[in-house]
């Protein structure tokens, strides 16, 4: 027997924790039906941009104590069930559903908590934080305010990806920074230059177009702080913590380095926001 | 005259075969019972032994069940790993399997407070596709550690290739997941007792009243003594092997 806690749960903010939680007081094992892709995007056409990859939200949805994530492939014939399809498909035998307030499903939208109490299952109506939500986290992590961002999650923003070759050029200026490749529908920060950390190590991240070297091609390039080791190939979560400049071009190179220098300073500086320090 | 659904009220203990998931057991005592039906816990559909029913009324319980300690008797192949840890899983790695006192060492090991990784194919289904399929689609999820309490890990026969084990573990502990610890993998998983309860007892005809289920767990509303016998089962001597 199992609470079902239900949502799309994008970024896991502190709004989808307070559901999280609701569902775990049940003292039951919590179960967690998400989705994948975004509905938005499969109903409207337009891309959302997702503040957390699926792998990152399943893996946060286990270290909060869900016991089990089900993801359900949304399509336009999910969007098209009427709920009480859905709910009869998805969630029969279910004693205790939780969810946001807003929590809406099935064709128009037209199912909703009230629905489901009166299908008979037990419903935990969770009150949304106020304030807290994917949107203005969105909005926080355009605008480069990652402290803002991480607030409303409860831990930093994250950029997770998999370091593939690039140009090599930092390993020549003495900052060797991995490239990291994203899945084209996250949402990635104004670019700048940012303090943050990966694998328990410090790291300050380069997020743009080189411009000093006349680049065109989106970067986004992490350099771990006493870091020694080989990460081709491999999938890295970066944690961005605060943004500490704009990108800038240079009367030479040497100036560049001197600034690289200073952004290591102050990444050596730089405090976790959103929750305990890990690194 | 109650209202539909809610009568009768109970604990049903039922031995689950392999085959079947622990949802298509619920289904079929429920159709007979015709009451709102919970379970206290699944298995696997590979795995056998003790499912804990709740009847009607008492599925408002199952926060009083699901946190049970459980023992189980699997049997462990140390010569393979599967992607699950189960025999339903694809062959990963083969390997020679460790000798005997390698084995003891890795079994002390696993004894008391631990902790280990939730296995991925348990804890993660995309559309009811097991995790372990889910590599192909680009998938990787890092499983984080839980916490587990193994009260008693013993080696009931052992062969160079394989162990059978007899596990007393805290609730939420995946048998899997020490299978995978020894590098090896499940090939049969029985639960034979949920807290007081042992699937010797297991007879879907009877309903263990609440009360007297509860007070056999020292639960809240218990009026008998914890750990009072079930009067009406034919004494059963308790699963030891």
């Amino acid at each position: 027997m199992t609470a079902v806690a239900i949502g799309m749960f994008d970024g896991v903010h502190r709004g989808h924790r307070s559901v999280l939680e609701a569902a775990l007081a049940t003292g039951l094992p919590v179960r967690v039906l998400t989705f994948d892709p975004h509905p938005r995007t499969v109903v409207q056409g337009n891309l959302v941009e997702l503040i957390s990859t699926l792998e990152r939200r399943v893996e946060l949805l286990l270290e909060l104590g869900a016991a089990e994530v089900t993801v359900l492939p949304f399509t336009l014939e999910t969007a098209a069930l009427e709920p009480e399809t859905f709910a009869a498909e998805q969630l029969a035998g279910v004693e205790v559903v939780v969810a946001g307030e807003d929590f809406r499903f099935g064709r128009r939208r037209r199912g909703d908590l009230a629905m489901l109490d009166g299908l008979g299952h037990r419903v935990v109506r969770v009150p949304l934080l106020g304030g807290v939500s994917s949107s203005e986290i969105r909005r926080l992590v355009h605008e480069g305010d990652l402290v803002g961002a991480a607030v409303q999650l409860g831990r930093p923003f994250e950029l997770d990806g998999t370091v593939v070759p690039g140009d090599q050029r930092g390993g020549t200026l003495g900052y060797p920074t991995a490239n990291l490749a994203l899945d084209p529908a996250l949402l990635v920060p104004r670019y700048g230059i940012y303090a943050g950390a990966a694998r328990e190590h410090r790291a300050a991240i380069s997020i743009g177009t080189n411009p000093h070297y006349g680049g065109n091609e989106r970067r986004i390039e992490p350099y771990l702080l006493d870091f020694d080791g080989d990460l081709y190939g491999q999938r890295l979560v970066v944690e961005l913590w605060e943004r500490l400049r704009d990108e800038e071009v240079f009367a030479n190179e040497p100036e560049l380095i001197a600034q690289i220098a200073r952004d290591v300073e102050r990444t050596r500086s730089a405090s976790r926001p959103g929750g305990i320090q890990r690194g | 005259m109650p209202p539909k659904g809610l009568e009768p009220s109970g604990i049903i203990l039922v031995d689950k075969p392999a085959g079947p998931s622990s949802f298509a057991i619920v289904n079929r005592v429920r159709a007979r019972t015709r009451t709102k039906m919970g379970h206290g816990g699944t298995l696997d559909p590979f795995a056998t032994g003790l499912l804990l029913l709740l009847s009607g009324r008492s599925t408002k319980l199952a926060g009083s069940f699901v946190g049970l300690p459980k023992r189980y008797l699997t049997d462990v192949d140390l010569t393979a790993t599967t992607s699950t840890g189960d025999p339903e899983g694809e062959l990963a790695e083969r390997h020679e399997p460790p000798p005997e006192s390698e084995l003891e060492r890795l079994l002390e090991g696993l004894r008391g407070e631990i902790e280990l990784p939730i296995p991925a194919a348990s804890a993660v289904k995309i559309d009811g596709e097991r995790a372990y399929r889910l590599h192909r689609r680009g998938i990787a999820v890092e499983m984080p550690l839980r916490r587990s309490r193994v009260d008693a890990l013993e080696v009931i026969a052992y062969t160079h290739d394989s162990v059978r084990l007899d596990l007393l573990v805290s609730s939420g502990t995946y048998v899997r997941a020490i299978a995978e610890a020894l590098g090896g993998h499940c090939t049969t998983l029985r639960r034979t007792e949920v807290g007081p309860f042992s699937v010797v007892e297991a007879n879907e005809e009877r309903i263990i009243p609440p009360e007297r289920a509860l007070a056999r767990i020292g639960g809240v509303g218990s009026t008998e003594p914890p750990g009072a016998q079930e009067p009406a089962s034919p004494a059963p001597e308790r699963e030891r092997q």
